[in-house]
């Protein structure tokens, strides 16, 4: 077995007293040494829930919660293994279950209490624990599409601008600073808002601070201007005397800036106001376009007859270019804004000092109106209310209000964690003490740190290796071993990326320099890199074919062995894929292509536009021309223009509307009228086929679930008859299932939201192969980002001469810069007036954004490259000018590694095609003059038996309508015949002699309290009419009769029964019923009153009929129950009135 | 017959005690009775009901008889409703914390709910920590209001039907029998032993034995819900008349692709059968509803564009009788304003303009839009106050039926069974909304209005249907169900035991010290562990199945599944697993591919718009030209705020038509002092915007104007500096009309400016945005407009610029046959061959022409940036598939 060059450092990472950032380079096995660290740390705590861990994705979260419990299981139902490694965490986890079962944990049956969380989890953990201090009360569910709510708070700010206030003005100084164009500055402000966790928790400082921006730039440039200092020390003394020189030897007209600096004698100090005099000092060192000078001349001062002064500055040059990290500082400084802010840019830094608060508290607005937040809202919320100010009492140590006491945390992808979540974590842990046993363990690896478009900033990672976070100090550990690559690539990278990296950390750019590894795996037998570069027209079709021989290759030489192609951007494989393809492999993309990009989807896309506006022209058209439906452009034309014979009463009447024809209207029109059809043949079929059901799905528009609506149309119109694959109808149905959560009460309310929604899904990435799965292995298509944390025997990357994105020039730059003490602050700069130019400042973060884009590239590329277990292809286009190999261009990934590879092109490994001019691509397949392929289903296309069953949501019967409700009057009505129910049912169970008249008084004061509770405030009518009610009853010899007691009585009696027609069974409840003289009477209370004009008599009949039936039913039950003879009786206790009704 | 969903023989001894039977929720008493009665009927027509209820319904049964004693208990308290228990709970809070939000009234309530059901007072809660000193202010201010108010919360009422008990004011049963709970929180625990001389639980264990759980691996949700669809519908299509469930344990998130899915299933199956679910979507989600909830909060604010849209296409409103291209018309006049919000009045506008009366009738306004148009006019008058002011809960409840009475709500449409439910429904939930009066307040027109939208949420519809083979529950709802077959989903590692969620706003360690719910792992497994035997003894066979993955999310087994024998899909269902997508979805391509082309254009029969664009588009894209001037597609126009690129262009067009129709020559101009011009200009400025205000609110403001005004001016004097240094030249037309035509494409055309130079003529073309000279060259020309003036210019010009006034970039941008221009730099020549060049335009704009004429609407792109700001095109021009249909048409040839 191979050493592990790190065992110790691997093994000192397990003490359970200790903290430590780990720096955990590809490849290391950083996932089992949380995972043997999380089993060490569980044999120390009370709970397991002390011990918590982060990951970055829910993916990592799940791997990492199933590593820790199969370990479990493992030490659980396995001996102990032999491999040492294996052994060392059977040996771990076999106390872990020991202590398990001591403190009676059940870990094994509840690995829910294994708490392993994504870095978003733990934010909203730590907010939903404190539910006060965030002011969110219950947490709103994170949204997906917030970009419409950052919309709105910006548009907000902005209508502050009539406002007679601070706001309203500053307001005014954005509006014109953008050339007063509304649209932009309201984009600008939402873009600004999906970045706030960078400057929220900084612009406080910025507000209403004059001098903060100024004197953050101050530092920055003392800061460089520092580092530069001591990195030219070594020559300090020569080079001033050769400026010294100079600057008294060129002549002041040619040069007068440098000619001042005659009778220099020590270099300028390092305050901003000599950044000028560090400027002309440094040209002399470099040219204009700041690359090492490799000549001197009289101009620069040295006049070629002082030979000596001339060799000597020579030779500092020599030493300078080759110096990279000089060069490094000499970039930055000459990049650094060398003006003070002007007073406009001072005022509009003003304005968005006050604005941008305001901007984001309006956003908090939007979201508590919508019940919903992104997840910096989670995490600032958070912030804020744990933060220094909110503690103002007793709460010194913040876990010990968590549900349970954290004691350990470990974070993995340490170095993809944002400040603000760094932050929330030092405000958890603000109450631990150093040694106090209690530890965080941050893993990560800053080389590869790549998502600084989410916040990530690995100057972090780097702070955190030298500054403490919160309390807690970590002791940095770095491991090196690499268990993923075989030597031969190991060595590589270290060889290559030790170069492209850079020299120096630099805490603010996130700049890291490199950190080998050695590998655990012995070399293979062939090389382990190549790199084939293509010079010439073509080289892209050339490099796609090259791409697809070699998959072809390995695909038939090694079957076992996986394969993947990596890209940066997705649009990289426009050519790859029908490369591919045309190769007949098989090939799965994940995440690559947009669903929206693939037809069928837009197709359904229209339809649902469609009969959401009849308005929407293109959609309707494009429904028309999708191919379920197929009309020809003529017939379109048709449709979309008046249709010739059919006349508008609108169109007829007012002339100075100018109306829109509607497609839908047209379509109606069409099928109804008797007019000759103006449509083509073919059109007239498919308007006969295809209209009824546009029309039909539209009348029965919100009936039941929208995806329902949309997809059955799209069934009956023929829809799955028109894909070409099983790939297109996984896309489709994955559009339909998107509606189905998009919907709400049959519609969609955020159309905006479910677009962007649509435009982030992409193709399911199912096999488009034409062999079965098992005869070939799948080649892996996907991003570098993507493909992170996985690994592939073989890696290939094509287009790294490929530029990334170029970014237009936002309209604000910032930069949260963090000193050498770790101390964050913000920097900031709009882009120049409309009609200015940008200042010194907004270039200075442009070169700063460059520097640190170009860093994040190479780390990229690192991640990209240590990918491979096997072998490491490299694909890309070469210039030449003059037989020179020209550099590549400063933001494609192959410019980070060129140093290694020109030298070494033409070599054995390293090859370049020149392509002839000849060779270029031929042209696409010419297309006729005019015509278009019009894909449309056969007229004799077959519906499916099902499809045709389908009725689009028209109901076969319909119900009867005639329903009025006037709620409020039946419902007093209602409650108050109810309660006298429940009166007399207490006055006869309890016996007329348990109610005095003292007791009956009382009555109303309790009717209030349960009308109450019924929802009705009583008025004193209505308790007087109860208790009249009860009164007049109870002076009623009926009534009395009627309450006394009984053979066999009962009040609210519930008895089951059996539909005599039917099977099935149901229950009646029968307000009175008892035995008086051999006969079971049956009494329902009643408290209808006689119409105005009505007689006594006539209202006894008319009710006496209505209850006829309902009295029946009850007297059969109880005559099956019982022989007894029955009597059925209403009882009006108002009136009163006793009304026997005669029953079969 | 289907068999009982309940086990019933267990009951029978209690039964016919008369014992009192208490379940957890009243779904399963109501199950208990049907079991009953359906066991009874088997020897007779009528049997005495069981008494079985809910514990809930019980104990609010026995508050009632103490109110109908009148007992002192009762102490003339009621009990206080959910939303009236929410406004106490909100005033309480703003009390203490007035910025607090009203989310916090639901976690207060849930806390104060745990606290007194474990018997204990919210004094009682230790306060170390701030959220539960909080948590304990707010109780004792809610408290107090309460009784203020003569109210008491559910929790308080128990604990006087448990005094009722002991004190002898309510009868004691002999026993009660306790079915199907879990758990028993401590204060009902002590109502029942109160209320009881003996409580025994009924388990429906010993008439079979209980079933051995297999366990099932799935890929993910998706492909679960489809296999135990898909198997429930075998077995039923095999025997209808089993009991047959599938248990969801987040159905109500996944309601609606439960629901699709099963129905899938038994369609794919042909199994004509019916299925109970017992979750509900919330009223105000029903589309019937959530229109008359959009209408009442329209109407009397600003409502958005799409809430406008919405109710102008509900077919639940009387638009709905409203022609249909007259309301597509009037979203097309909303959207032409570009605002975001609209006013009822300000829709009613576009409506009665897109829909005049037809011609016949006397009346303005069309008459089915009268009712809306008096309504609108009784919303804004306030002097009447029949909208306004504060109003009793049932007096808004009035006028809201009211209004959407005036709206025709719910439409003339026939309204199918669930819609005639869910009118039902709203009748209730007006019901509900007036019983609001007990809280005693009379509140304004949106906080009326916010009330009945929080309880249409919270009231939940639930379509009525009959009893059916199978049946689809949550977690806890089919616990005590009786089955034949079960099948219950999601059964991983994370859901099940559930993991612990303590209230925020109580100590985490005095939940767990008092084992309230969810704090504690250990009750949580053993919840699960009781359920899951209480789900064996239920059913013959029970299945058991998780998701593999969940998105990214790996999951895992629940671990009391464990022991359970794993079993594969074949087996259990006797088949293969069903495909990923129902069987009639699988069809064979039946698609042809034709070649098609446009019809030649015909000016006799065929109007259409466009001037030099028509050209341009053309050369951009054959088929997106034929889209934007025969088809007449375009895209519909989205709310924006401030003035649009186009608007601006014009702005800067008619402030230099009326500048230059004063000034006419550059002598006259030039005779003016710096003074003069910048005041004329200012003057001019302020003019037009004043004049375009009252079409542009944003221009209404002072200051915004100001801003506009003062950029203006700094724009066009700039430019006006440009033109001072041009040779001496006179005005020779402004705004002129001219015509130009290609066979039978006639383009009409507006030149800016044309002015004289020396005998010259130079026509002159403002543009605010970009533009190149390249873009009018070659035999495609980008941008055809200048060419297009030349070729119309009578007589004929000698040059032609674009006048670029841009701020940052002010510039001359032509060609002239003698130098017309300023700035022509000295290496830069005029063009040599002027009548050449004017030819080869004539010749390239000829060929656009006489492609557009012809028909020719291919999808091809010339210009690709001018293709990308087309893209709203792509859904009709099909670019993507143009390529594999080519392909495909070539290969099948």
């Amino acid at each position: 077995m191979t050493q592990i060059v790190d065992a110790a450092e691997r093994a000192l990472a397990l003490d359970p007293e200790q903290s430590f950032i780990v720096s955990a380079p590809a490849g290391s096995g950083k996932t089992g040494l949380i995972t043997q660290r999380v089993l060490r740390l569980l044999c120390t705590v009370e709970n397991p829930e002390q011990v918590l861990s982060i990951t970055f994705t829910r993916k990592a979260a799940g791997e990492m919660a199933s590593r820790i419990h199969n370990a479990l299981q493992f030490a659980a139902y396995n001996p102990r293994p032999d491999n040492d490694y294996d052994a060392q965490t059977w040996d771990l986890a076999a106390q872990v279950i020991a202590r398990d079962s001591e403190l009676g944990w059940n870990l094994l049956t509840m690995p829910g209490r294994l708490r392993v969380q994504t870095i978003d989890g733990f934010c909203r953990y730590i907010a939903s624990q404190f539910a006060l201090e965030t002011k969110f009360g219950t947490l709103p569910d994170t949204c997906d599409q917030p970009a419409q709510y950052y919309q709105s708070a910006a548009r907000a700010v902005l209508e502050n601008v009539e406002e007679d206030s601070a706001t309203g003005l500053h307001v005014a100084t954005l509006l014109a600073h953008m050339g007063n164009n509304w649209t932009r500055c309201e984009t600008v402000l939402a873009e600004l808002l999906g970045k706030r966790e960078q400057w929220l928790p900084l612009i406080v400082d910025a507000e209403g601070n004059q001098a903060y921006f100024q004197q953050v730039i101050d530092d920055i440039v003392s800061e460089n201007l520092l580092q530069l200092q001591e990195e030219l020390q070594p020559i300090a003394g020569e080079f001033i005397a050769l400026a010294d020189f100079a600057a008294s030897h060129v002549s002041p007209e040619k040069n007068a800036r440098l000619s001042q600096l005659a009778g220099i004698s020590d270099l300028p100090d390092i305050s901003a106001d000599s950044i000028s005099a560090w400027k002309v000092l440094l040209n002399l060192l470099v040219t204009k376009e700041i690359k090492p000078r490799k000549t001197i001349t009289v101009s620069e001062g040295f006049p070629t007859d002082h030979k000596s002064q001339k060799q000597q500055m020579l030779s500092l040059l020599e030493w300078s270019a080759e110096n990279r990290a000089l060069q490094e500082l000499i970039s930055n400084v000459m990049h650094l804004p060398d003006t003070k802010i002007a007073s406009a840019e001072q005022t509009l830094l003003d304005a968005l000092g006050h604005l941008l608060p305001l901007l984001a508290a309006e956003l908090s607005i939007q979201f508590s109106a919508h019940d919903t937040a992104d997840y910096p809202a989670i995490t600032l919320a958070a912030l804020d209310g744990l933060g220094p100010s909110a503690q103002d009492e007793s709460i010194s140590d913040i876990t010990l209000r968590l549900d349970y006491q954290l004691r350990h945390i470990l974070v993995d992808e340490f170095q993809d964690t944002s400040a603000s979540q760094i932050k929330l974590l030092e405000q958890v842990i603000a109450g631990w003490e150093q040694g106090d046993g209690r530890t965080l363990f941050l893993v990560g690896d800053a080389m590869q740190s790549l998502y600084s478009f989410r916040n990530a900033n690995v100057g972090l990672f780097l702070n955190a290796q030298r500054h403490p976070i919160g309390p807690i100090q970590c002791q940095p550990l770095t491991l090196r071993t690499n268990f993923r690559s075989q030597q031969g690539i190991v060595e590589w990278v270290n060889h290559t990326f030790a170069k492209a990296f850079p020299a120096h950390a630099d805490i603010g750019r996130g700049a890291i320099p490199y950190s080998a590894s050695q590998a655990f795996k012995r070399a293979g037998d062939e090389a382990a890199v190549s790199f084939q570069g293509f010079s010439g027209e073509g080289d892209r079709l050339a490099e796609a074919q090259s791409v697809a021989q070699l998959c072809t290759k390995l695909v038939a030489e090694k079957p076992q062995e996986s394969i993947a192609i990596l890209v940066r951007g997705r649009g990289h494989l426009s050519d790859i894929v029908p490369a591919l393809a045309a190769a007949k492999l098989s090939w799965q993309a994940i995440d690559i292509t947009p669903l929206a990009a693939r037809m069928p989807v837009v197709d359904v896309l229209s339809l649902t536009r469609a009969l959401f506006s009849p308005a929407d022209k293109i959609a309707w058209l494009s429904v028309l021309r999708a191919p379920f439906c197929g009309f020809g452009l003529a017939d379109l034309l048709v449709l979309a223009n008046p249709l010739p014979g059919v006349s508008h009463p609108d169109s007829a009447q007012s002339s100075t509307v100018e109306r829109d024809v509607i497609i839908l209207s047209q379509l109606q029109d069409l099928l109804t009228s008797d007019l000759p059809n103006p449509l083509s043949e073919s059109g007239q079929v498919i308007l006969k086929r295809t209209g009824p059901l546009l029309v039909t799905a539209w009348n029965n528009r919100l009936r039941g679930n929208l995806r329902d609506t949309i997809e059955q149309l799209w069934l009956v119109l023929g829809g799955p008859a028109t894909l070409s694959s099983s790939a297109d109808l996984d896309d489709v149905r994955r559009y339909f299932d998107l509606l189905e959560t998009w919907q709400e009460a049959g519609t969609i309310k955020d159309w905006q939201g479910f677009q962007a929604a649509v435009d982030q899904l992409y193709a399911a990435p199912s096999v488009d192969s034409p062999i079965s799965q098992e005869a070939q292995p799948i080649i892996q298509i996907m991003t570098i980002h993507k493909a992170k944390g996985l690994e592939f025997d073989h890696v290939i990357l094509p287009g790294l001469s490929r530029a990334g994105r170029s970014n237009d020039k936002p309209l604000l730059r910032w930069q949260q810069h963090i000193n050498e003490e770790g101390q964050a602050s913000l920097i900031m700069s709009p882009l120049g007036a409309h009609d200015e130019d940008d200042s010194s400042v907004y270039r200075y973060l442009s070169y700063e954004e460059g520097v640190k884009s170009r860093l994040e590239n190479t780390r990229v590329l690192y991640v990209a490259a240590t990918r491979a277990i096997r072998k490491l292809y490299l694909f890309g286009s070469v210039t030449t000018k003059k037989n020179v190999w020209q550099v590549p261009s400063k933001g494609t990934l192959l410019a980070r590694i060129w140093e290694t590879i020109e030298p070494a092109i033409d070599g054995e490994l390293y090859q370049v095609t020149q392509l002839d001019d000849s060779d270029a691509a031929e042209s696409p397949a010419a297309q006729a003059q005019g015509v278009n392929p019009l894909k449309r289903l056969a007229s004799d296309y077959q519906q499916h038996q099902k499809v045709i069953r389908l009725t689009l949501g028209a109901e076969l019967s319909a119900t009867d309508t005639t329903l009025k409700t006037d709620a409020e009057l039946s419902m007093r009505a209602r409650h108050l015949g109810t309660l006298l129910h429940r009166s007399l049912k207490q006055i006869a169970q309890d016996g007329l002699q348990k109610w005095p008249q003292q007791r009956l008084q009382q009555l109303p004061s309790a009717w209030t309290a349960q009308l109450k509770e019924l929802g009705i405030l009583s008025t004193d009518t209505e308790l007087s009419a109860l208790s009249q009610a009860i009164r007049t009853m109870l002076s009623d010899s009926r009534g009395q009769w009627i309450l006394q007691s009984h053979t066999d009585a009962h009040c609210e009696q519930a008895l089951g029964y059996r539909y005599n027609d039917q099977s099935g069974v149901g229950t009646s409840v029968i307000d009175r019923t008892f035995i008086d003289q051999g006969i079971r009477w049956i009494i329902d209370y009643k408290f209808s009153h006689p119409n105005d004009g009505e007689t006594v008599e006539q209202f006894a009949a008319r009710q006496s009929q209505l209850y006829t039936a309902q009295l029946n039913h009850y007297a059969t039950l109880y005559r099956e129950m019982q022989p007894t003879p029955v009597g059925c009786a209403l009882y009006f206790p108002q009136i009163p009135l006793f009304v026997e009704v005669p029953v079969e | 017959m289907l068999p009982a969903l309940i086990n019933i023989a267990p009951f029978k001894q209690a039964i016919a005690n008369g014992d009192l039977i208490l379940t957890p929720n009243q779904r399963l008493a109501a199950k208990i009775t049907q079991a009953w009665g359906e066991l009874m009927s088997e020897s007779s027509n009528v049997w005495p009901a069981p008494r079985v209820y809910s514990l809930e319904h019980w104990l609010k049964q026995c508050w009632n008889e103490l109110q109908d004693q009148n007992h002192p208990l009762t102490g003339g308290l009621s009990l206080v409703g959910g939303q009236q228990s929410r406004y106490y709970w909100e005033r309480a809070i703003a009390q203490h914390n007035p910025e607090l939000n009203s989310r916090y009234a639901k976690l207060a309530a849930d806390a104060l709910k745990i606290v007194q059901t474990w018997n204990l007072t919210a004094a009682q809660v230790p306060g170390d920590n701030p959220s539960s000193r909080q948590f304990k202010a707010w109780a004792a201010s809610y408290t107090e209001l309460l009784s203020w108010n003569k109210l008491v919360t559910p929790a308080t009422s128990w604990q006087r039907v448990a005094d009722g008990f002991v004190s002898g004011a309510l009868p004691c049963e002999s026993t009660i029998a306790l079915y199907g709970f879990q758990s028993i929180p401590p204060l009902q625990e002590t109502v029942i032993q109160a209320a009881a001389t003996a409580v025994t639980r009924i388990s429906a264990s010993g008439s079979h034995s209980s079933a051995v759980p297999v366990s099932i691996k799935t890929k993910d949700p998706q492909h679960e819900l489809r296999l135990a669809a898909d198997w429930a519908a075998r077995q039923l299509k095999e025997n209808s008349q089993q009991r047959i469930g599938i248990v969801v344990p987040e159905l109500n998130s996944a309601l609606a692709q439960v629901v699709r899915t099963v129905e899938e299933s038994l369609a794919t199956h042909n199994c004509d059968v019916i299925f109970n679910i017992s979750a509900g979507t919330p009223l105000s989600q029903t589309p019937l509803a959530n229109t008359a909830l959009e209408i009442i909060g329209a109407v009397n604010h600003k409502a958005s564009l799409q809430q406008w849209l919405n109710l102008l296409y509900s077919p639940h409103s009387t638009l709905d009788s409203v022609r249909l291209s007259a309301r597509a018309n009037a979203e097309l006049a909303l959207r032409k304003n570009k605002q975001f919000d609209y006013s009822f009045v300000e829709f009613l506008t576009s409506l009665t303009q897109a829909a005049p009366a037809s011609i016949n009738e006397q009346q303005t306004t069309s008459p089915v839009l009268q009712p809306l148009i008096e309504l609108s006019r009784d919303l804004l008058d306030s002097s009447r106050g029949r909208y306004s002011g504060q109003k009793t809960f049932s007096a808004w409840a009035g006028l809201f039926s009211t209004l959407l009475d005036r709206f025709g709500w719910p439409g003339a449409r026939t309204l199918n069974s669930i819609e005639y439910q869910q009118r039902q429904h709203w009748g209730h939930l007006l019901e509900q909304f007036s019983a609001l009066d007990n809280l005693g307040i009379e509140v304004g027109y949106s906080t009326a209005l916010k009330h009945l939208q929080q309880l249409a949420k919270e009231m939940v519809f639930h379509p009525q249907t009959g009893d059916a083979p199978l049946q689809i529950l949550g977690l806890l709802e089919g616990a005590g169900l009786r089955f034949d077959q079960l099948w219950i989903v999601d059964m991983h590692s994370r859901s099940f035991p559930a993991a612990v969620a303590i209230n925020p706003l109580l100590p985490a360690e005095f939940q767990r010290a008092q084992g309230m719910p969810h704090s504690l792992p250990e009750r949580e497994l053993q919840i699960a562990e009781d359920l899951l035997a209480d789900y064996k003894i239920n059913c013959q066979r029970l299945i058991l199945s998780y998701p593999e993955a969940r998105g990214e999310e790996e999951l895992s087994i629940s671990p009391l599944l464990r022991q359970s024998p794993v079993a594969d899909y074949a087996a259990l269902s006797g088949s293969n697993e069903p495909d990923a997508h129902p069987p009639w979805l699988y069809q064979a391509d039946q698609c042809l591919t034709l070649g098609d082309r446009g019809p030649r254009y015909d000016p006799a029969t065929e109007r259409i718009r466009g001037g030099s664009e028509l050209l341009k588009n053309q050369s951009t894209c054959p088929f997106n030209a034929f889209a934007a001037h025969r088809l007449k597609a375009e895209a519909l126009e989205e709310p924006s705020q401030g003035l649009s690129a186009m608007e601006r262009g014009t702005l800067l067009h008619d402030i230099l038509f009326r500048l230059w129709r004063d000034w006419q020559t550059s002598a006259h101009f030039k005779s003016l002092s710096e003074h003069q011009v910048a005041a004329q200009v200012s003057a001019v400025i302020n003019g037009v915007l004043v004049e375009l205000a009252p079409k542009h609110t944003v221009l209404q403001g002072p200051r915004y104007r100001g801003l506009e005004q003062a950029r203006l001016e700094k724009l066009i004097l700039a430019w006006l500096e440009k033109e001072r240094e041009r040779p001496p030249f006179e005005v020779h037309s402004l705004e002129s009309r001219a015509q130009v035509s290609f066979g039978d494409l006639t383009l009409n055309l507006r030149l800016d400016r044309v002015d004289r130079v020396g005998e010259k003529l130079l026509i002159i073309d403002y543009k605010s945005g970009a533009v190149s000279a390249k873009d009018w060259g070659g035999s495609r020309p980008r941008d055809p407009q200048l060419p297009l003036y030349i070729l119309a210019s009578e007589p004929a010009a000698n040059g032609c610029a674009f006048a670029q006034i841009k701020g940052g970039a002010i510039q001359f941008i032509g060609a002239s046959d003698s130098g017309l221009l300023p700035g022509e730099e000295p290496g830069e020549e005029p063009v040599a061959d002027w009548p050449a060049q004017t030819a080869a335009w004539s010749l390239a704009l000829n060929n656009l022409a006489a492609e557009f004429v012809t028909g020719d609407a291919s999808v091809v792109v010339h210009n690709k940036a001018a293709f990308a700001f087309q893209s709203h095109y792509l859904p009709l021009n099909r670019s993507v598939e143009q390529c594999d249909l080519a392909q495909a048409s070539e290969e099948s040839s």
